[in-house]
């Protein structure tokens, strides 16, 4: 067993240790290059080590590759002032932390595909596709590809027409050796990294052969209204595959296109299932509209001539509306309390698009534009500028209502600049409404995430030493919603990501996981229940799945029969640092490593008490009574228990059920002094509240 | 006392810094529409910039009609109407009360409604077979006293 | 099924006297039993703006004698539904309120337990009986008359208590359809009536019922049919004083519904109070 102590450019006195079985090493910079070489020529693979230096919020990802149990005597030692007795006595809960825990077993998942599935066609589906070439599998709902940008007239910021971006993009797909299907769904997605097994189904219904001469069109009887747009069921493919292609969702197969059809058409609305195997997946599905029937004193869906951004643009580009007075309304749905709580992110840029697109063909026409705060970016500024002087009316207000007058529109805002009360009369109004995300491809994949929100942090979270490695990453607007040129480069970085992950021949990975003593389990299913991800499964037995499990160790906390540990926090491993580190007077803080932890790094300019002993965990969550009555057993003067605040927990609602837990203990009479246990939220900026909490409690 | 902090600490008030200024409460307004210088975003504004004085010695926290047509479309949860309520309370605590409000709090006070009912009108209710009502109500009164609430007679 | 207690407010019973009988004898057609409750007192929305507490008190007591009486209240003024519904949610959902609001009704010998329900009449006409079976009540259809709905602002908002969307309220509509009369849209269809600052500021109070009757009478409509009596004192006692002040003539007759659809019920004008109605609806059928 090994110990590196790091005195961090003499930031750190050291003190003489020495613990039987230990050998102790002592080095100025373990972060340096020398310093990780001393450590690799003393480190046997999988051996488990000690490292006491600076705090793991910094040093993790320095040595992640050596698993050690990680002490902070930097942090919460010298930089605040606090001698030698309390350093000595983190080092030792170090040491006896690692004596009782048991190396954290590697993971391996071998890559038994390298294909690659991409799932939605839009631009970023393209881009991915077009890199990965062979290996990819592009897949599409529609029966062209080409996704939300083959629905639209121009792109900004060049103001190109679309076909312009996507047409060589399709170009280099096909002939690039890509497998791709259009009208094709996904049923089910099964396994790990390298090793997916998804399920498709693919319409069985198609134009096989179109000489493109268009009498089926003629014929078709079923209208539709597709964005704005009014179409057959039977309809020109405005991208690839070119001809004519059948929308069946739409299509009530009597029968006329065939007739009259001098190629072949199969009319056919059930599907053809499949499997497929592949080694990753890259998600790719774009942009939902959020529906603004909703903001009904806007009146979409009620009154005429309120359209969404998309309507809006198509109707324009065919010619189908020449407005005189057009109000542009931004935010609609995005920042509001009752919808969207968050800012779509691009709904500024396709308002002011729409806007430019307006000003180019009928310069005439008058524009306004209502809004709250433009928010576009960088060189973007010109566009808004341009409008400016292009003399659309800017009001920097949010509509109270639309509603019809004299055969028009009136739009009600108040211009919050001038105070002025403004009755808008329009031909049109735009709503620029923001996107919300593809709940049912979320419902598909076996990962878990927020059903409200972009998984935007989903993958670039890979770089944290936390849960299982990602074969499934999200490009372009699937992420968060995107520009094309944003989408395009962010489809680019995930499909070299994914070929690079797939290249190897097992993808390792050393996160701690739950793991379930078979002998102890009693099969009550508790653990089952607080899983927040479903990495717990029963059969004959309790197991948990490391591609699944993140390791948060709510399931610890909750096993009434300590079957259920947490690699790297065992409970043996947690109780021996509580036992070498709580004393008469002690308080002892158990912080969430998301937040409360870095706050209380950050606390050394402000100090607190040097009876402070701090012990790291995953979430809140997994902190069992145990641990808490072992610290009061042994003098603590009080117990500190320190998460996420509730929407913030990394693992759902660790925070929350921990929080229930210490209600429990605080009920039940004579075991604690309320007062002396406590739950706080800290967030990773509030070391000041960290200070006043501990203060407290050392009055309590 | 800060104005802020006053209508923070009450129901309805704790969302008051959502507030961002979007002008959907005053383009919702039917009396800031007629007068301008009624204006609620202009009033949330200097609650939170905490103008006390100037808020609660204005005429206009008074012209509320309690539509609540504002607080219907804040795309932020800003409870304006309940804000308005909140603002005309304190300024009532602070000693400053409209009259025509004094006089209806001094009327319920005094009788339990609003109007005053006399012989005449239960004659009147009598004559189309409408029955009579109550006059006085004693228990409202004893519930003005309750909350410390001083009545006029 | 509970008993409904007939909740009058302050208003109604001294100056909207053509509401009550109206309302009483519709209710007795469609088979309504209406309780009268003598001790029922102002519902403490004019005791808001100034003492919110004293105001929510108010409001309990009321709620507190309809629980002892073991039934639900039934109200005719939109201000004392608005009042009383929110007093009753917040008791249902905050037990630190309930707990203070007993503290002091205990001074009053009176307690709150489980909060009773509160409806607006023209709600519970909705809800309760139905457009279906008011419309089999229906002897003589309306059909020559244009109505315009003005739904007022307390019946609708807080929409969260009442359930139906402020920004496209429809029930009233349905309402009217109901007794034959064509329903007109109006561009201040959702405008308050102002009654609430006439005592503020009768100038803007009077502009707001201005706009209203101006956007009304622009569509042709042979009357107004509304179901609060703050908003009839401002459109129909107020209307001459509308006149004066503007130099205009309305004369739009101003109906409470209940009148409306008594007279769809065939209910004689004389039955409905007509008399009491400011501007005169009189020849209204004819």
């Amino acid at each position: 067993m090994k110990a590196f102590l790091c005195s961090c450019g003499n930031r750190i006195p050291l003190p003489e240790f020495k613990e039987e079985g230990v050998e102790v090493f002592y080095h100025d910079a373990l972060c340096s290059p020398a310093g990780i070489e001393f450590i690799t020529e003393r480190w046997r693979d999988d051996e488990p080590i000690m490292i006491a230096g600076c705090s793991p919020v910094v040093g993790e990802r320095y040595f992640s590759r050596f698993n050690p149990i990680y002490i902070n005597i930097r942090e919460q030692g010298s930089y605040l002032g606090h001698g030698q007795e309390k350093i000595g006595d983190l080092i030792r809960s170090g040491v006896a932390w690692l004596k009782a825990t048991k190396p954290i077993e590697k993971k391996v998942f071998d890559v038994k595909s390298t294909d690659i599935l991409i799932i939605g066609s839009g631009v970023a589906g393209l881009e991915a596709a077009r890199l990965i070439g062979r290996k990819a599998i592009l897949i599409e709902r529609r029966p062209y590809l080409g996704g939300t940008v083959a629905d639209l007239d121009r792109l900004y910021p060049e103001g190109t027409p679309n076909s312009h971006t996507l047409m060589p993009l399709i170009n280099q797909v096909v002939s690039g050796g890509v497998r791709f299907k259009p009208d094709t769904e996904i049923v089910s997605i099964q396994g790990r990294p390298g090793d997916y097994r998804v399920r498709l189904r693919e319409r069985k219904g198609k134009v096989v052969r179109c000489d493109e001469c268009g009498r089926c069109l003629e014929v078709c009887p079923v209208e539709v209204v597709d964005h704005g747009i009014k179409r057959k069921a039977i309809f020109r493919s405005p991208s690839f595959p070119p001809g004519y292609l059948i929308d069946f969702s739409t299509c009530d197969l009597c029968g006329e296109c065939v007739k009259v059809c001098p190629g072949e058409i199969i009319l056919d609305r059930s599907w053809n299932e499949y499997e497929l195997h592949c080694g990753g997946i890259i998600v790719a599905t774009g942009l939902n509209h959020f529906d603004p029937v909703q903001l009904s004193e806007f009146g979409y869906g009620r009154l005429p001539n309120v359209y969404t951004h998309l309507e809006f643009e198509r109707k324009l580009a065919r010619g189908e509306i020449k407005p005189e007075k057009v109000v542009i309304v931004h935010c609609a749905g995005s920042r509001d309390e009752r919808y969207l709580d968050y800012c779509s992110g691009i709904c500024c840029l396709l308002g002011l698009k729409e806007a430019k697109l307006i000003k180019d063909r009928y310069p005439e026409t008058e524009v306004y534009l209502l809004y709250i705060d433009i928010r576009v970016r960088g060189e973007l500024e010109y566009l808004y500028k341009e409008l400016r002087n292009l003399g659309v009316k800017f009001v920097g207000g949010r509509p109270a209502e639309i509603i019809p007058k004299d055969g028009r529109l009136m739009v009600k805002v108040e211009d919050s600049l001038s105070s002025t009360l403004l009755k808008i009369p329009a031909d049109a109004v735009v709503l620029s409404t923001g996107f919300v995300p593809d709940k049912k491809i979320f419902d598909l994949l076996p990962i878990n995430l927020d059903r409200e929100r972009f998984p935007k942090a989903y993958d670039w979270s890979e770089l944290s030493v936390d849960g299982p490695p990602h074969a499934i990453l999200f490009a372009g607007s699937a992420r968060e919603p995107m520009s094309v040129p944003d989408s395009i480069l962010d489809a680019r970085a995930k499909a070299y990501r994914l070929s690079h992950l797939l290249s190897l021949p097992r993808i390792e990975s050393h996160h701690p996981v739950s793991v379930i003593d078979e002998e102890r389990c009693s099969l009550c299913s508790l653990c089952i229940q607080n899983c927040p991800y479903g990495a717990l499964q029963k059969e004959e037995k309790v197991r948990s799945d490391p591609a699944v499990c993140m390791g948060c160790g709510v399931c610890v906390a909750t096993c009434p029969s300590g079957a259920a540990n947490l690699e790297s926090y065992e409970t043996g491993g947690l109780m021996a640092a509580v036992e070498s580190l709580t004393k008469e007077g002690t308080i002892l803080a158990f912080l969430c490593r998301w937040s409360a932890y870095p706050a209380a790094d950050q606390a050394y300019p402000i100090g607190y008490p040097e009876s402070v002993r701090i012990i790291r965990v995953p979430c809140s969550g997994r902190v069992d009574p145990q641990l808490i009555l072992k610290g009061f057993e042994l003098g603590a003067r009080a117990v500190l228990i320190g998460g996420c605040y509730p929407e913030a927990c990394h693992y759902h609602t660790g925070n929350i059920k921990e929080r229930r837990r210490i209600k429990l203990l605080h009920a039940l009479d004579g075991i604690v002094d309320p007062r002396r246990l406590r739950i706080e939220w800290i967030g990773t900026d509030e070391a000041a509240k960290f200070v006043r909490v501990v203060e407290e409690l050392e009055k309590a | 006392m800060s104005l802020l902090k006053e209508v923070l600490s009450r129901p309805g008030g704790e969302e008051i810094r959502r507030c961002f200024a979007c002008s959907t409460c005053s383009g919702s307004c039917p009396v800031r529409e007629i007068d301008g210088r009624f204006n609620p975003r202009r009033i949330i504004r200097m609650v939170l910039l905490d103008l006390k004085e100037e808020v609660l010695k204005s005429d206009f926290i008074w012209y509320c009609t309690t539509c609540n047509s504002c607080q219907e479309r804040c795309p932020q949860g800003v409870r304006i109407y309940n804000i308005m309520n909140i603002l005309k309370n304190i300024a009532v605590k602070e000693g400053i009360i409209h009259p025509t409000f004094k006089a209806q709090v001094d009327l319920v006070g005094r009788m339990g409604r609003l109007y005053e009912v006399e012989d005449f009108d239960n004659k009147k209710r009598t004559k189309v077979d409408l029955p009579e009502v109550k006059k006085v109500f004693p228990e409202v009164r004893r519930l003005f006293d309750l909350t410390g609430v001083r009545i006029d007679e | 099924m509970s008993s409904h207690l007939f909740f009058l407010g302050c208003t109604v019973p001294v100056r909207g006297q053509n509401y009550e009988l109206s309302a009483r004898k519709v209710a007795e057609r469609l088979g309504i039993k209406l309780i009268d409750e003598p001790d029922f007192a102002c519902c403490g929305f004019p005791v808001r703006s100034s003492y919110e507490d004293t105001a929510f008190l108010l409001a309990a007591r009321n709620l507190a004698i309809a629980e002892e009486r073991g039934g639900d209240i039934i109200t005719l003024c939109s201000s004392c539904t608005a009042t009383l519904s929110e007093v009753s949610h917040r008791l249902r959902t905050d037990p630190d309120r309930l707990k203070w609001t007993n503290r002091h009704l205990k001074e009053i010998g009176k307690k709150i337990q489980h909060p009773v329900s509160v409806k607006h009449f023209a709600r519970f006409l909705y809800d309760e009986i139905g457009i279906e079976r008011i419309k089999e009540k229906v002897e003589r259809p309306l059909t020559q008359l244009t109505i315009a709905p003005h739904y007022g602002c307390h019946y609708l908002k807080p929409s969260h208590l009442f359930g139906e969307d402020p920004e496209i309220p429809h029930t009233l509509d349905e309402l009217i359809t109901a007794t034959g009369a064509r329903v007109v849209e109006y561009e201040e269809k959702k405008l308050c009536c102002g009654g609430a600052i006439l005592g503020i500021d009768e100038d803007v109070a009077l502009t707001m019922a201005h706009k209203k009757l101006t956007s009304v009478k622009g569509e042709g409509a042979d009357g107004l049919a509304l179901i609060c009596p703050f908003c009839a004192i401002m459109f129909d006692d107020l209307q001459r004083k509308v006149d004066s002040k503007f130099n205009t003539n309305f004369n739009l007759p101003i109906l409470y519904y209940p009148q409306l659809l008594g007279l769809a019920f065939g209910i004689p004008e004389t039955e409905l109070g007509f008399k009491f109605n400011k501007v005169k609806a009189k020849g209204l059928l004819s």
